[in-house]
């Protein structure tokens, strides 16, 4: 079922147009992960989402319906669907006080409210700073109880702006496996922003690539900013790096030379070679699999090569290529499939 | 020097001695102030809070007018007051004139700028995501109010209380619309006033000792609680 439908979205500050989406549709049940340079669009969709904010055009479907932005309508759909800041703010009271916010404005009764708080604060690892004013936590802390006071309200949608951007790794590890673990056991959606694509790897069913405000056609993990430059012969190339620079084909040398832009390597085209094979003329790289995972009934490996690479395969081709984590691999890229989406200045 | 010794030593004597008159004097002048410090919080909060929130244009025009009105003499408001509840003036039936609740019209009058100004700048200094968060949470516009106002509490107390040391000192409007009558309008500052005219130092001393008193007090109170609005 569709959770979200969008047509002809766009959103202008004063002449400015910050997003502009065709169309797109977002399923239940599944986790998303908007994806994006800073900048890109990915926290004002995520407002959109979140009815905190208004289109200056187009129209949002929110479970088949068509969502009028009128505040009266609007309150009603934030209590289905919550979000969660990229630098969350709590109120200068205790955790528990914090968490029993949401409740009481829902008109849950003591008691209910008592053993929600307890639930949402033991999924985060909490319990033991109910009492604790919420000026004394640390960020970490901070972003796990904004968390709790999220979940308590136990949402059908769960909307986070970066959730992981200003926590440490041990609380990244928390908070990455309780989103795993909510969408999992309670099927709740969850759409999260990020610039980080391993991070989109991990969790994310889905992704949405935005670049300057629109949907970019590419899968998340093969999205390099890169520089374009020519070599001597004329030949076009793009440097993911220093140590790191691909052969592009006739096709992109249309492109001005020494500009940014974004590369993205489609992951079915990523060949796997093997060490008896001829070697390709460029665009072979040395890797180490560090991720190998069934989606839809293909096999998607990530190789890190400098940068991570990820590589899709039917079944039968993994098997015959007896790949396995933690293995070297040579892997080529034909410089036909690299494709330049955008240029920056 | 020495008459400033003896009307003080004197002066704590009273004090001491819980003299009637003066418990009348600052009877009367803590029940107006504190009668005047209700109605001007009770009208100036929502004010603050309904410009800090509001988004029209003439906005910044309105909080330059709140700002001159921070500095408006006292005698200008006795003087204002006075022309609508003279018997000349268009209330002049309802007998204001020279009676507590005249005072308090006039307290009132000078301390809504106040309360409104400093109310409006405590919910002005607020981190915009509180609104925000409490939106997202779902709360409607009171309940989304009611968090901001949680959160500018210490700034809205010290808005009051600033509010009740001006009129608690304030002395044009008592004297002009209270009349400075014995054990009815009569105030700390008036006394003082008619005391010095009269040469009895020791009386309008009393009076001074109580009144910085009660000024450091709030002054004490205020800061206190704008350090806590800080942290």
């Amino acid at each position: 079922m569709s959770l979200y439908a969008i047509n002809a979205l766009k959103k202008r500050y004063e002449t400015r147009v910050v997003l502009d989406i065709p169309q797109l549709s977002i399923e239940e049940g599944s986790i998303y992960a908007l994806l994006g340079a800073n900048g890109a669009g990915k926290t004002t969709l995520l407002n959109l989402l979140a009815f905190m904010d208004v289109p200056t055009s187009g129209e949002i479907y929110f479970r088949s319906s068509l969502v009028r932005f009128i505040e009266k309508e609007l309150r009603v759909l934030r209590r289905q669907v919550v979000m969660v800041d990229q630098h969350p703010i709590l109120f200068t009271k205790s955790v528990f006080k914090n968490l029993e916010f949401g409740l009481k404005i829902r008109g849950i009764d003591k008691s209910e409210r008592a053993y929600r708080i307890e639930e949402a604060l033991d999924l985060v690892g909490m319990r033991q700073f109910m009492d604790t004013p919420a000026v004394n936590l640390s960020g970490g802390e901070s972003q796990r109880v904004a968390l709790a006071r999220v979940l308590a309200l136990k949402p059908s949608v769960l909307l986070c702006d970066e959730p992981t951007s200003n926590v440490d790794a041990v609380n990244q590890t928390i908070i990455i496996d309780l989103l795993k673990q909510l969408n999992k056991t309670k099927r709740m959606s969850i759409i999260f922003t990020s610039h980080n694509s391993n991070l989109a790897s991990n969790l994310a069913h889905h992704t949405i690539q935005l670049d300057q405000g629109q949907l970019i056609d590419a899968r998340k993990e093969n999205l390099f900013p890169v520089f374009l430059r020519r070599d001597s012969n004329g030949r076009f190339f793009c440097s993911l790096h220093t140590d790191l620079t691909l052969a592009l084909s006739c096709e992109n040398q249309k492109l001005t030379v020494y500009k940014r832009v974004l590369a993205s390597i489609n992951p079915w085209f990523i060949v796997l070679i093997s060490y008896d094979e001829k070697l390709p003329e460029c665009n072979v790289l040395r890797g180490v699999i560090r991720k190998i995972e069934l989606e839809n009934e293909n096999i998607h490996v990530v190789v890190e090569a400098g940068l991570f690479f990820s590589l899709l395969m039917t079944k039968k081709k993994y098997m015959e290529s007896k790949i396995l984590v933690g293995k070297e691999i040579m892997f080529h890229i034909p410089p036909d499939k690299i494709k330049v989406l955008t240029v920056r200045q | 020097m020495k008459l400033l010794l003896d009307s003080c030593l004197s002066a704590i004597d009273l004090i001491l001695s819980f003299n009637a008159e003066i418990l009348a004097i600052v009877g009367v002048s803590i029940k107006v102030s504190l009668t005047s410090t209700i109605i001007a919080s009770l009208a100036g909060v929502p004010l603050g809070f309904t410009i800090a929130f509001s988004k029209w244009r003439w906005k910044r025009t309105t909080i330059t007018i709140l700002n001159t009105l921070l500095a408006l003499p006292t005698v200008v408001i006795g003087l204002f007051v006075y022309a609508f509840i003279s018997r000349s003036g268009i209330l002049g039936p309802l007998n204001l004139l020279y009676t507590q609740k005249a005072i308090v019209i006039g307290q009132v009058i000078l301390i809504i700028p106040v309360v409104t100004a400093f109310t409006l700048s405590s919910i002005g200094s607020i981190d915009a995501r509180y609104r925000r968060t409490a939106a997202a949470l779902g709360a409607n516009f009171l309940q989304t109010a009611q968090v901001i106002l949680q959160e500018a509490r210490f700034g809205i107390m010290a808005a009051v209380i600033a509010a009740f040391g001006r009129v608690i000192s304030e002395i044009g409007i008592s004297m002009m619309l209270g009349g400075n009558i014995k054990g009815f309008t009569r105030t700390m500052t008036t006394a003082m006033a008619l005391e010095y005219d009269k040469g009895a130092f020791i009386l309008a001393t009393a009076l001074g000792m109580i009144l910085m008193g009660i000024s450091f007090g709030m002054n004490f109170l205020f800061n206190f609680l704008q350090g806590k609005m800080r942290s």
